[in-house]
């Protein structure tokens, strides 16, 4: 019988440690899984594509907007603190899918597989493209310029 | 009886016109059976022809007083030379007839200053208006073949014959009528009339038939409308530059353009044909079955071993995206984020539509450098999502690591279980119940 | 009682722990050769919290929009530090769960635990049923892609042939004619707001139930026990029966995280309500065997026996006079068997040869 007592104590520690690890491995997920990933608005229907001051007037930039590119225009002559200044679009060619980039020579969209150009309203200028880019919403929050995909 | 006839065909004819009608005396008779045999120009003119709706009558073309009332014999009066009555223009005068308000520069500004004012000088220079003129050949297309007569609708209302998704189906009216079309030669041969069978299964007759797309060229984008003719080599490689921009670029810097010239060659046409152009493949490339490059490249000659070179590297880009794209998805399908993998997959993509264009230079040298770029970004992206898809393994050791836990936990609960029923006096128990 | 803490005092004075005590401590459970059905119903009970727990965690990046649902699954999936284990989780023990009702069911219906005093629980564990089949119907939906809009199109659409109310029935399940955005929105909040409310209080009336009455024994035990066959034997709920529920748990445990992580519940391709639908859809597995029956009989028909069907089971304690009385009843032993036997077999032809 004096054998049994430390058995069972050891089982009681064992199984409380058991349980713990147990614990730990279910909670650790948890944890993390509350905490959203970072440098991502939730979901995909807006970013923040730029900081004030990252543009200058009549300079355009490429920005991650979900899983596909999207453009950011500080137009010629715009404000880079007045939302209306700027204007984005999907900058993805509505021709054969190319990334489209912005021409400082042109103060146009241009894209360079098949010499497509398009205006700072996204309509087709010249070129193969069928359709215009679509249009996002930008709005100025902080020192932040947000884009979203939200109807204007 | 008769004038309440009228009366109530005036009713009608009024209630036809949604802008204000002008009271016309040949309205009147020309929708009445009982005057004519035929009243469908009358009543296809009051139904929206644009020169009714810009307020023009019957006498703005044809002349003579639509504005006496009715009493018997008055039609006569109506269309009385005296007053400026022309007889119907007749086929060999349609041209004329139109464009004597169309080819007037002050007269059409006043209804619609951006329509321009030469359709019929290009009339003149067109395989038509040669036809008419020179031979009076009168089976030729003529103004109203196309527009209509009297019932004519603007270029942008979707009726129209010369709507642009209705240009084929309008040309096809004669061109693709055998016996119509029978002793029409271009160039000493009998011109063909499977055009719009060819041309309704080419991409741009997809686009323009199937899919309504006004910005893929119907017919009159490469021979014109109003000046339509056959068109020579260089002028159909232009209409194509207009739209594939780059393409008329790279080729023109390219050793083709000299060489073709010199063998009379056409440009775009050569390769890619004409009403029946087919969206390309890259198999158009190279050296294997069904590349063009072979018709004039023999084995092993420069120009053979720039086409194989030029194709192995733009399989080689397209191999290497698809293995991308597939680890890319594989590690999606296992929930490891994939979309920065995506985005930067996007380059290579763009580089690979990209090639397919510079391929027109014929130059290896530039599409190498194109595709090297590109297999280079997605060698990288293959790495990310590789490198990814580890994680995966680190997801099995912390499963293998909670499972080793679990077991353990359950081996303990299975002695604890021994342990507790050992102490238990389960006799004791029964009894209680 | 001396050593009890002060706090303790407190609460006791308040909730009378002392007799909670009292009775945990009293609590035993049968032993015999069926004692192994005893721990289905606390197996499901753990699924139900795995459930409850995993969805509330779910609910903090899943958006209910036909625009932003596939999405954000697919953001979870994808992006958040362990969202394929936490959505795996979900589903493989939403399909565990719905598994082990079954089989909880079928257990209490063969060892007839459902005779007097226990009907009520009867009664209340059917309807869980029910609540846990339109957990699992409303849950499909959600993740908004292209197999659960089509199962769910298929399913809704036998809500027009309840008569009188079927117009009704199926524009309040489809938020409108067709099955939109406004289905998802819906079910939606059937499947986390309307479905739990309801399930935590029949879950609470079904376990309280269980705890006045104890578990049952099977009639043929008490026969074997009344005839001196055997013994009667119990034993301890606390702890000797809890550790080994817990066993149980933790097994199932083991087992939902090795298929979470083996294979991540897929995601399949965004619902598009454009497309054609691909022949062969099918619904959930537990709906398979009504699917496929409702194949061979008059839709209408079809829709009307299994309501009968329905209720007759929920009321079934009150028609075994036999077993209430304490013998033993064959023929309801059949009826539990066929059904049984139906239930799989058309599932199996649901999956093997589904027909048209």
């Amino acid at each position: 019988m004096d054998e049994k007592i430390p058995r069972r104590e050891a089982i009681n520690y064992l199984l409380g440690a058991g349980i713990g690890a147990l614990g730990v491995a279910t909670l650790f997920p948890v944890a993390r899984y509350i905490i959203p990933p970072e440098a991502s608005g939730l979901g995909s229907s807006s970013v923040a594509a730029a900081k004030i001051g990252e543009l200058k007037p009549n300079e355009g930039k490429i920005f991650k907007f979900g899983n596909a590119p999207g453009i950011l225009v500080l137009k010629p002559g715009g404000d880079p603190n007045s939302a209306s200044s700027y204007a984005a679009f999907t900058a993805v060619c509505t021709h054969l899918n190319c990334t489209v980039q912005y021409r400082d020579d042109l103060k146009e969209i241009w894209c360079a597989c098949h010499n497509g150009h398009f205006d700072l309203n996204g309509k087709v200028i010249s070129g193969p493209p069928p359709e215009a880019l679509r249009e996002y919403r930008v709005a100025i929050k902080g020192d932040e310029i947000f884009v979203s995909s939200e109807e204007a | 009886m008769k004038k309440i006839k009228l009366i109530i065909l005036t009713f009608v004819a009024i209630q036809f016109s949604s802008i204000e009608a002008k009271e016309s005396s040949c309205i009147n008779c020309h929708l009445s059976s009982e005057w004519v045999s035929d009243t469908t120009i009358a009543s296809v003119f009051m139904a929206g022809d644009i020169h009714r709706n810009m307020g023009l009558g019957c006498e703005d073309c044809h002349g003579g007083d639509p504005k006496i009332g009715f009493v018997e014999g008055d039609p006569v009066l109506a269309m009385d030379p005296a007053k400026g009555y022309k007889d119907p223009p007749g086929r060999l005068g349609v041209p004329e007839f139109c464009g004597g308000c169309h080819s007037d520069v002050e007269y059409m500004k006043r209804y619609n200053p951006r329509l321009s004012t030469d359709q019929l000088k290009l009339y003149k220079t067109s395989i038509h208006g040669k036809s008419l003129y020179n031979r009076k050949d009168t089976k030729v297309a003529i103004c109203t073949d196309c527009h209509g007569g009297h019932g004519i609708l603007p270029s942008s209302d979707s009726r129209s014959g010369v709507f642009h998704a209705n240009i084929p189906g309008t040309c096809k009216k004669c061109h693709s009528d055998t016996g119509y079309m029978r002793g029409y030669k271009y160039e000493g041969k009998q011109i063909p009339t499977d055009q719009y069978d060819e041309y309704r299964e080419s991409i741009h007759g997809i686009l323009v038939l199937e899919k309504g797309d006004n910005s893929a060229p119907a017919c009159n984008a490469c021979h014109g409308n109003h000046g339509a003719t056959p068109p020579n080599l260089a002028s159909v490689s232009a209409a194509c530059g207009e739209c594939h921009a780059n393409n008329r670029d790279f080729f023109n810097g390219s050793p083709h353009k000299e060489a073709w010239e010199a063998m009379d060659l056409p440009e775009c046409e050569q390769c890619h044909g004409n009403h029946n152009i087919k969206a390309v493949t890259d198999d158009l490339l190279g050296v294997s079955e069904g590349a063009i490059c072979l018709d004039c490249h023999a084995e092993n000659s420069a120009g053979y071993l720039t086409a194989q070179k030029m194709s192995m590297s733009i399989d080689s880009l397209k191999y290497s995206i698809a293995d991308a794209d597939s680890i890319v998805q594989e590690a999606e399908r296992k929930g490891v984020e994939g979309g920065q993998a995506r985005f930067d997959l996007g380059a290579a993509k763009d580089d690979l539509t990209r090639v397919r264009s510079v391929v027109h230079t014929f130059d290896h040298q530039q599409v190498s450098e194109i595709t090297t770029a590109g297999i280079k970004t997605s060698g990288g992206v293959k790495l990310g999502a590789e490198a990814a898809l580890k994680d995966i393994k680190i997801r099995q050791i912390g499963l293998a690591v909670s499972l080793l836990v679990i077991i353990f936990v359950a081996i303990m609960i299975r002695l604890k279980i021994k342990q507790v029923d050992s102490k238990t006096d389960f006799e004791a128990w029964s009894q209680s119940k | 009682m001396p050593g009890r803490s002060k706090v303790y005092e407190w609460f006791n004075t308040r909730a009378d722990i002392d007799n909670i005590l009292k009775f945990m401590k009293k609590k035993t459970v049968p032993h015999h050769r069926y004692s192994l059905w005893y721990y289905i119903g606390g197996m499901c009970l753990f699924l139900f919290i795995v459930q409850v727990v995993t969805g509330i965690l779910l609910l903090l990046y899943y958006k209910p929009t036909a625009e932003a649902a596939f999405e954000s699954v697919q953001y979870i999936m994808t992006e958040v530090p362990f969202g394929w284990l936490i959505r795996s989780v979900h589903s493989y023990a939403a399909n565990l769960f719905i598994g082990f009702v079954f089989i909880h069911m079928f257990s209490v219906f063969l060892m007839k635990g459902y005779r007097k005093p226990r009907e009520l629980t009867w009664v209340s564990g059917a309807f869980l049923l029910f609540i846990a089949l339109g957990f699992g119907f409303s849950g499909y939906l959600l993740p908004w892609n292209q197999l659960a809009y089509l199962a769910t199109n298929v399913g809704t659409n036998f809500a027009v042939m309840v008569p009188f109310v079927g117009e009704w029935l199926l524009e309040f399940m489809r938020g409108g004619p067709e099955v939109t955005g406004a289905t998802l929105t819906r079910f939606f909040g059937f499947h986390v707001a309307v479905l739990p409310g309801i399930c935590t209080v029949l879950l609470a009336a079904h376990i309280i139930l269980i705890q006045r009455h104890g578990m049952s024994t099977p009639v043929s035990i008490e026969k074997e026990i009344e005839t001196g066959k055997a013994r009667r034997l119990e034993i301890p709920f606390f702890p000797n029966f809890l550790y080994r529920d817990m066993l149980g748990w933790t097994l199932a445990l083991g087992l939902i995280i090795l298929l979470s992580t083996l294979f991540p519940w897929e995601l399949g391709e965004k619902a598009d309500i454009l497309k054609p639908a691909p022949p062969h859809v099918r619904p959930e597995w537990f709906f398979v065997f009504m699917y496929q029956t409702l194949k061979y009989v008059p839709k209408a028909l079809g829709v009307f026996g299994f309501a009968v069907a329905g209720i007759i089971w929920i009321i079934l304690p009150f028609m075994d006079g036999k077993s209430n009385r304490g013998e033993r009843n064959r023929i309801f032993t059949i009826i539990g068997v066929a059904a049984l036997l139906y239930i799989i077999i058309f599932t199996f032809i649901g999956y093997v040869a589904p027909g048209e």
